[in-house]
């Protein structure tokens, strides 16, 4: 039954993603199209099941098959029309491992071997982590139990948090058809397995075979996320989604500045259904969605004269999937969560100072300065992130004109307002409390670590890549496709 | 007043008579119905001049254990004076060298006693004629090595889920030598391609140097992270060694393993006899134990003022709701069921 819960995703997302990219599927490699069918499928069953019970339909395991089968005979019917799938029998037939050197052979096998080991610590044991205990996996167990998660009941435990976990980890429960809290965390390790091969992905597509398996194998050696990983926590699936979210809407901007407007296009629809589907996994999120809206439409604005209307259109349409996706959630859910993080954000309903931060903490000198001396211990003296923060601060510091130049610049900004919001969130109220107990900080950090990383990769890997090509985005760009058969 | 005065004294007078020595000898004998070796130096060890703690410990089991000590500034055993170490199988009395001074700074004043526990039980261990002594380089390489590969910064524990702590080596943690190794790394590849700079006849811009040095200062970071992703592999083979336990067993059987005590048991025999969508309340002890309930007792639901049923683990429940309530199924004296009513 295992095999049921993953393969109905899997599924629906090839539908899914089919649909998204039309006859552009060809630009994305083969793991790239899986991982990301998966992360769209499951975001697409998260909101079937909401709607299903917010509509109080019982949530079975026929019920909700028969809901996805008749989206995805919609979705079948539109591709036939279209005459169009996200996977070929040439590309199918096309797959092959020729020409990795042992060096990528053993990078490879490093991965694997996480991927392997994250697999296997999520499942062999189960749920011991105390909030999936209190949050996430007992609201897994009224779906399956009670077949809704609207009970009044649940609904101390739901709170305002978004739901994707809560019903990802219902549907395995239900999939399964028992209450193996063993396997209730199947998800996690699998969207971490995408997000590695996402990551390889976008950074394949400009850079030889080697330096993006090195990135990838350090973008799956965070101490902190392959924990995380192993958990019923909503952190890694909330990472996941924004982080190749992110990355995808920075590929936008990149193609964009490189001139491809139509690849450009594609781009930003992915990234537009993975923000979101991120709307969905944490509260925290609508902060950080919010910092790429911002972004990417100051991107836009500064760069409006150089885009065309065929852009324009992708836009709208990114828009339109954006609010497909994360619509549901913000009407039919929480809409007053939007209203408390923004107003929190300001400081305009301060929450109540907790009981451990002291009287010499509350004066804004001292506050600021114990917030900063927490933010320096925690990014860089910790085993949460081994080197990434000092990598980043290389980046800056070494390569500050690729760093301060397009497209890199907007990535940089995401990365710099996320951190900045977490010192505004964390400045005051009851998650000043949280800094100071060390609970929320290095969960909250998390989502901007793939960030990061994709930050110090395209900061530095050009100045690596040897040959006169290699020192712009647009030349890497021109290498890497001149070589891309057997990635 | 008198009293404190001769414990100065002594305290002065054995001090001294410390001074002279090399090492402080240390008995450590069990102490009756305690999971703990209580240690007993013959002088008051002078934390100052002794920093390293040499043990001297036999033990048919691996395991972690705790060295506490109590100093004349603090004369209680706790958390915050102690280290946390590995116990080795061996046949034999195994040396175990403790830097204290730079591994803790608690490690201050005269200390009076010393305390050994290992976390898994007494049983099979025992603790030898150990010394605090004045260290050297070999004691200091061999603390510093046993602190690297010590479980702080490399178990999982409860906190595990909101942060890790990094490896310690000398009481730092070990980010700050990489650190150290990178600013210098970049000093002297800066330096070399300088000089090399300054050689050429023919120069380009002093400027384009800076991304040579920053790439060598690169490679630097990225050998660092390299080094601790190879130690962090060590704490993962840590991970897999505890959760080995749970490979071929059935889901119910894990959660007995997941669980401490009788725990979980207990829970089956609430699922047992409570009907599935009854109301109960519960009287278990904070922490993990009484949100665990709740979940593992669903899909019978929590209530506070409703319940037919009152779960009791080990935490006697008020006299109000004693008064409501009457035993009605029994795990074991002090885990029960308690229905409403009186029988």
């Amino acid at each position: 039954m295992i095999i049921l819960v993953v393969a109905v995703p899997l599924l629906l997302g090839l539908l899914a993603l089919s649909a998204l990219l039309g006859g552009k599927a060809g630009e994305f490699s083969f793991a790239e199209k899986i991982a990301l069918s998966f992360m769209l499928g499951l975001g697409t069953l998260t909101i079937l099941m909401f709607i299903l019970g917010k509509f109080g339909i019982f949530l079975n395991l026929s019920n909700i098959l028969i809901v996805v089968a008749l989206l995805a005979l919609v979705l079948i019917v539109y591709l036939v029309q279209k005459r169009t799938f996200c996977l070929t029998v040439p590309e199918l037939k096309g797959l092959s491992l020729q020409g990795f050197s042992r060096l990528d052979w053993f990078l490879l096998a490093l991965i694997a071997l996480k991927v392997v080991f994250v697999l296997s610590f999520a499942l062999v044991k189960p749920v011991v982590d105390v909030d999936a205990f209190q949050f996430y996996s007992i609201v897994a167990k009224g779906v399956f139990f009670d077949g809704s998660f609207t009970l009044p009941y649940l609904q101390q435990f739901i709170g305002d948090k978004p739901l994707l976990p809560f019903l990802t980890q219902g549907w395995t429960l239900v999939g399964l058809g028992s209450d193996n809290d063993a396997l209730i965390k199947i998800f996690s390790p699998l969207l971490f397995t995408c997000w590695l091969a996402i990551f390889f992905s976008a950074l394949r597509r400009y850079y030889p075979r080697t330096p993006s398996l090195f990135f990838t194998f350090l973008a799956g050696t965070f101490p902190f996320i392959v924990y995380h990983a192993t958990t019923a926590y909503a952190d890694v699936p909330v990472t996941v989604y924004y982080g190749t979210a992110t990355i995808y809407l920075y590929l936008f901007m990149k193609e964009c500045v490189l001139g491809n407007r139509t690849k450009a296009g594609t781009l930003l629809l992915v990234a537009a259904s993975l923000l979101g589907i991120s709307i969905w996994t944490k509260k925290a999120i609508l902060v950080l969605a919010g910092i790429n809206v911002v972004v990417v439409a100051v991107f836009l604005l500064l760069n409006r004269l150089r885009l065309e209307r065929a852009l324009w259109r992708s836009i709208a349409g990114s828009g339109l999937i954006f609010i497909l996706f994360a619509g549901p959630w913000l009407v039919m859910g929480q809409f007053g969560t939007i209203v408390n993080v923004i107003t929190g954000l300001f400081g305009s309903t301060p929450g109540p100072v907790a009981a451990t931060t002291a009287a010499a903490v509350e004066q804004p000198g001292n506050k600021l300065e114990l917030i900063l001396t927490i933010f320096s211990r925690k990014l860089f003296l910790y085993a949460d992130w081994h080197l990434l923060w000092a990598l980043v601060v290389a980046s800056l510091v070494f390569f500050y004109r690729r760093v301060f130049s397009q497209p890199l610049v907007f990535l940089l900004a995401i990365v710099v307002l996320d951190l900045l919001s977490l010192f505004v969130q964390f400045g005051s109220g009851e998650t000043f409390r949280w800094l100071l107990d060390g609970t929320l900080f290095d969960r909250l950090a998390m989502n901007s670590v793939p960030v990061a990383l994709l930050l110090c990769a395209e900061a530095i890997l050009p100045g690596f890549i040897p040959g006169p090509k290699g020192n712009s985005p647009a030349a890497s760009s021109r290498v890497s496709r001149g070589n891309k058969k057997g990635s | 007043m008198r009293k404190y005065a001769i414990f100065l004294i002594g305290l002065l007078v054995a001090s001294s008579a410390a001074l002279a020595l090399d090492q402080i000898n240390i008995q450590f004998a069990p102490q009756p119905n305690t999971p703990y070796f209580v240690g007993q130096p013959e002088f008051n060890i002078d934390a100052e001049e002794f920093n390293t703690v040499i043990l001297k410990i036999k033990s048919t089991k691996s395991g972690t254990a705790r060295l506490f000590w109590a100093t004349n500034f603090d004369p209680q055993m706790n958390q915050p004076k102690s280290i946390w170490f590995f116990v080795d199988r061996s046949n034999d009395f195994k040396e175990y060298s403790f830097n204290l001074r730079s591994q803790n700074g608690y490690w201050a004043g005269y200390v009076g006693q010393l305390l050994v526990y290992p976390e898994n039980g007494p049983e099979g261990i025992e603790v030898g004629p150990s010394q605090a002594v004045v260290g050297n380089l070999g004691t200091n390489i061999s603390s510093g090595w046993r602190e690297f590969w010590g479980p702080s910064g490399r178990l999982v524990i409860g906190s595990t889920i909101n942060t890790m702590a990094s490896v310690n080596l000398f009481g730092r943690p070990i980010t700050v030598y990489l650190y150290w190794l990178i600013v210098l790394a970049g000093l002297g590849y800066g330096g070399y391609l300088t000089n090399k700079w300054l050689a050429k006849k023919t120069k380009e811009p002093f400027a384009s140097l800076w991304p040579q040095i920053g790439q060598g200062v690169v490679l630097t970071i990225l050998f660092g992270w390299c080094l601790l992703e190879a130690s962090n592999t060590f704490n993962l083979w840590q991970i897999v060694q505890q959760d080995a336990r749970f490979v071929g067993k059935q889901i119910e059987e894990k959660r007995v393993l997941a669980n401490t005590g009788d725990f979980y048991n207990f829970i089956l025999f609430c699922q047992k006899n409570i009907p599935a969508r009854a109301r109960f309340d519960q009287r278990i002890p904070p922490i993990y134990n009484d949100i665990k309930a709740i979940y593992y007792l669903y899909p019978r639901k929590l209530s506070t003022t409703e319940a037919e049923y009152l779960v009791v683990y080990d935490q006697q429940p008020e006299a109000n709701i004693l008064r409501k309530y009457s035993p009605w199924q029994t795990f074991r004296p002090g885990a029960l069921i308690l229905k409403r009513g009186k029988s």
